[in-house]
C-alpha cells in the first residue's frame, strides 16, 4: 500500500494558517490518526507557522510555507519550511511560566509546546529557509 | 471559538469558552474577552471544559487577565479542560502561574480561598 501524506502551501497570513491547519485536520481525521498524535500535529504547525508570521515578518508577498506530512504505522513525519530569517526553535531556550505572575511575560510559551508535542525535532537551514522535520508517535 | 458569560456580578465573572483557542480565532475574541476584565473585576473562572485546542496566542490571553487580576490582588482560576489542552498548559507551565481546578467547585474555593 502507497504511504499516506499530504502537501500544503501557506501563504503567510493567519488566514492562511486556519484554512491549512483544517485541511490538515481533515487528512489526519480520514487517515484515523489517535487523537494525540493529530493534537500534536495540529500544535507544530499552528506554533511553527504563527511564530514565522508574527517573530519572522514573514507576510503574503513571501514565497509560501511548504508543509508535508507522511503518514507511517508508528509515526508521523512533520516538515515545515519557511522563507523567513534564520531560526532554529531547537537551539532556543524554551521558556516555562513560572508562579509570579507580577513579572509573568505573557507570550514566549509556544517553544515548550513544541518540544512537549514531538517525539524529536531536527533544524536545518536549506536554501534559504528554515526547515523543521518533527516526528510524532502514534499511539 | 465561543465565549459566554454564565456570571457576572461585579467583582466576581465566571466565563467558558468554547473552540480553538489559536492564532486566528483569539484576535476575534480578545476584545470582548478583555472588556470583562476592568477596573471592577477582581476574581474570575474560566471553564475550558469545551476547549478542543490550545496554543499559545490562546494562553496569552489568559495569562494576561491573570496578570490583570493579580496586579489588583485578585486571582483567575481555570477548570475542567480536557486532557490534551491540559497537558498542553501544563507545557507551557501555565499551572504553575494560573491554577486549574479540576470542576466549577473547586474553581471558585480556589479563586475565594486567601
Amino acid at each position: 500500500m502507497r504511504p499516506a501524506g499530504i502537501s500544503l502551501l501557506i501563504g503567510n497570513d493567519f488566514a492562511e494558517l486556519a484554512r491549512a491547519a483544517a485541511e490538515m485536520r481533515r487528512f489526519l481525521a480520514v487517515e484515523e490518526i489517535d487523537e494525540r498524535a493529530a493534537y500534536a500535529v495540529d500544535l507544530i504547525l499552528e506554533e511553527i507557522v504563527s511564530n514565522a508570521i508574527r517573530h519572522g515578518g514573514l507576510a503574503p508577498e513571501d514565497p509560501p510555507t511548504e508543509v508535508r506530512l507522511a503518514v507511517s504505522p508508528e509515526e508521523l513525519d512533520l516538515e515545515i519550511s519557511d522563507a523567513g530569517p534564520p531560526f532554529d526553535p531547537t537551539a532556543a531556550a524554551p521558556r516555562l511560566a513560572g508562579p509570579d505572575l507580577a513579572t509573568e511575560p505573557v507570550g514566549g510559551l509556544g517553544l515548550g509546546m513544541v518540544r512537549n508535542a514531538a517525539r524529536e525535532l531536527e533544524y536545518r537551514r536549506e536554501g534559504g529557509r528554515n526547515v523543521l522535520r518533527a516526528l510524532v508517535t502514534r499511539v | 471559538m465561543k465565549m459566554t458569560v454564565v456570571e457576572d456580578s461585579g467583582d466576581f465573572a465566571h466565563l467558558a469558552l468554547e473552540g480553538r483557542l489559536d492564532s486566528t480565532t483569539v484576535g476575534a475574541l480578545e476584545v470582548k474577552f478583555f472588556a470583562l476584565f476592568g477596573p471592577q473585576r477582581h476574581v474570575a473562572i474560566i471553564d475550558l471544559g469545551g476547549v478542543s485546542f490550545i496554543a499559545s496566542m490562546g494562553i496569552r490571553i489568559l495569562v494576561t487577565a491573570a496578570k490583570t487580576l493579580a496586579a489588583r490582588k485578585g486571582r483567575l482560576v481555570l477548570f475542567g479542560p480536557p486532557a490534551l489542552v491540559r497537558e498542553s498548559l501544563e507545557a507551557a507551565g501555565i499551572d504553575q502561574a494560573i491554577p486549574i481546578a479540576d470542576d466549577e467547585a473547586e474553581a471558585r474555593r480556589l479563586a475565594f480561598e486567601s
